[in-house]
């Protein structure tokens, strides 16, 4: 259905977002997790099982938000494998996150 | 800038006593040899530098003392102390901190853990056993549901699983108390000579206490054999343990035959699951396994929290090793952790759920990062290269010292044999066990892989090690000796 399909667009597009946030190690594998788990919601047809999804990736968005926050507050220490450019960015990023809630 | 550091120098020259007014050249005064490069005029100060020193040394001295509170070795202009420590929180942020891939010692927490965590650290804090309020009805709850996502992961019933601190006191009280009840008819245990070092002490107090203990050896792969154990089984024997992953070469024991041959011979058959549980199908009932210790920061959960399976039927009886008010069924007393309890149950609910990922993505990394080593010359694979946990790489490297090769990888975090046995020099005895000689033993290191590892990780690694093993090579002169073909076993070193 059309509406169905315009909210898991919105909840990919929050999911990443919200992920890019984070320092390295989570960044990286949310945002391959939730590559992949939107790449086998196409598998999937059955209604109860497509809300289902629906829940837990709201559930995540949460997580994720409340975390991106929580990582932002602490350690601020960048891997050797980052790009620093970027770095500063996130981490200044997180930052006003923070303050806004 | 020249204004800064004439400001400097007539400070500092109020500060000194009177010495001769080329400081620029004194190597030993990091700021000044810095500044001095600025400056052209560094070098027709290098020839007066040995009557310097003669002349002025005791002065020199107190200059470099009284000079040492200026800005340290590593910055080279004179800069105000807010650029100053404007420019140490960039360097702080701008990736300097190393990789992270040793995940046989520890893991990450998972966010998600984490945010399971929250509620128990801050709002629902009450003793999980007080039967008579809201706060411990809460807790308990808290703690059950915990308990049931464990046993899923090992398809047990909640109600053999109990609570540690850790796989270790798991296998203290599984090992001691399991020997200490049965002591009277059964003196025998056997396990294998490359378990972990609390299986092996353990064992070790055991045996003073006047129980035998065969350890088996394990053949050049790593695994067991199983005619050993047969013929190593005696009517006494109480209690066989065989750890499921090995956390120094990765080998995967063959636990569902081992578990037929005990459950034939009426032998309990406990296996060491920290590095196994929730990474490879563990499933208690098809192997036999009548006893289990589970880590819980193994499994990207909290430190400090562990789990050991008890089966109930058949039943294994087992004296407990901490006395007190009768908590965890009689065999473990003392208040539970509900934050940590909590915590590991959800660490154990993500590895039953994405066991099945996780274990690509790892397989996936391991090839290429198993391929890209075994390409540099005289390297190998230690362990066997089939039953393997993909995520544990421990390889060889020939010709090269153990603990330059880690000492040039400071960007990646690494380990030469398991974290228990780093502290000392003595090459690994896991490795011994395996057949390797000393020196392989000392030059072998161990490449963890988990769920959070990315290609870009693995890429750096095996760029990093291709470049420090070749600096390593080229200095050596026994690789010079081997690249003629001369043959090392062959040489007589000292004509006696």
């Amino acid at each position: 259905m059309a509406s169905n399909r315009q909210t898991f667009i919105h909840l990919y597009r929050d999911l990443m977002k919200t992920a890019k946030l984070f320092p390295y190690t989570y960044r990286e594998y949310t945002l391959r997790r939730t590559r992949d788990k939107f790449k086998g919601l196409k598998n999937v047809t059955d209604p109860s099982q497509v809300h289902e999804f629906e829940q837990e990736a709201r559930h995540l968005l949460g997580i994720v938000q409340r975390q991106t926050t929580l990582n932002g507050m602490y350690n601020k220490r960048n891997l050797v494998v980052e790009n620093s450019d970027n770095a500063e960015v996130n981490v200044k990023k997180s930052f006003e996150n923070a303050s806004q809630l | 800038m020249m204004s800064r550091f004439s400001k400097f120098l007539s400070l500092s020259q109020k500060a000194l006593p009177k010495t001769s007014p080329s400081h620029l050249g004194r190597p030993w005064n990091g700021a000044y040899a810095a500044s001095s490069r600025l400056y052209s005029t560094a070098a027709p100060h290098s020839p007066q530098e040995p009557s310097i020193l003669k002349s002025t040394s005791p002065a020199s001295s107190a200059a470099a003392a009284s000079t040492a509170t200026a800005p340290g070795p590593g910055t080279t202009t004179m800069e105000s102390p807010t650029v100053a420590r404007a420019k140490a929180t960039l360097e702080a942020i701008s990736g300097t901190h190393p990789i992270y891939m040793d995940f046989q010692a520890t893991s990450p927490l998972d966010y998600r853990v984490l945010d399971s965590m929250l509620p128990y650290l801050t709002g629902v804090y009450g003793n999980p056993h007080s039967r008579t309020h809201e706060y411990g009805w809460e807790a308990e709850k808290a703690v059950e549901k915990a308990r049931e996502e464990v046993a899923a992961v090992i398809k047990a019933d909640p109600r053999e699983i109990i609570f540690t601190s850790g796989a270790t006191e798991s296998n203290n009280t599984i090992l001691k108390g399991v020997a200490r009840f049965y002591q009277n008819r059964k003196k025998h245990i056997i396990s294998v000579q490359t378990e972990h070092k609390c299986v092996l002490d353990s064992l070790r107090t055991l045996q003073e206490e006047g129980f035998d203990v065969t350890f088996l050896p394990v053949q050049t792969n790593g695994l067991i054999s199983l005619d050993d154990l047969k013929k190593a089984i005696r009517p006494d024997t109480v209690l066989v343990s065989v750890m499921a992953v090995n956390n120094e070469i990765g080998v995967i024991q063959p636990l569902e035959e081992i578990g037929k041959i005990c459950r034939a011979n009426k032998v309990f058959f406990h296996t060491d699951g920290a590095q196994g549980f929730g990474k490879i199908p563990l499933d208690v009932d098809k192997m036999n396994i009548d006893l289990m210790s589970i880590s819980g920061h193994k499994i990207y959960g909290p430190k400090g929290v562990g789990a050991a399976f008890i089966r109930r039927r058949p039943r294994v009886r087992l004296s407990p090793l901490l006395s007190g008010g009768g908590q965890e069924r009689g065999l473990r007393s003392g208040t539970l952790a509900p934050p940590l309890i909590v915590g590991f149950g959800t660490a154990a609910r993500l590895c039953r759920e994405e066991m099945a990922y996780d274990h690509e993505h790892i397989s996936k990394l391991s090839k290429r990062l198993i391929d890209g080593l075994l390409a540099i010359p005289y390297t190998s694979l230690n362990g066997d290269p089939k039953s393997r946990f993909p995520g544990c790489v421990n390889i060889s490297f020939s010709y090269v010292e153990g603990e330059s090769l880690l000492m040039g990888l400071k960007n990646i975090a690494l380990s030469s044999g398991s974290a228990c046995t780093s502290a000392s020099l003595e090459p690994s005895y896991v490795l011994r066990a395996i057949g390797q000689n000393d020196e392989d033993a000392h030059s072998s290191i161990r490449f963890g892989i988990g769920r959070y590892t990315t290609e870009a990780e693995i890429d750096y690694a095996l760029a990093n090690v291709h470049n420090q093993i070749e600096f390593l090579r080229n200095l050596s002169p026994l690789w010079d000796l081997v690249q003629e073909g001369v043959d090392l076993s062959t040489i007589e070193w000292s004509s006696h």
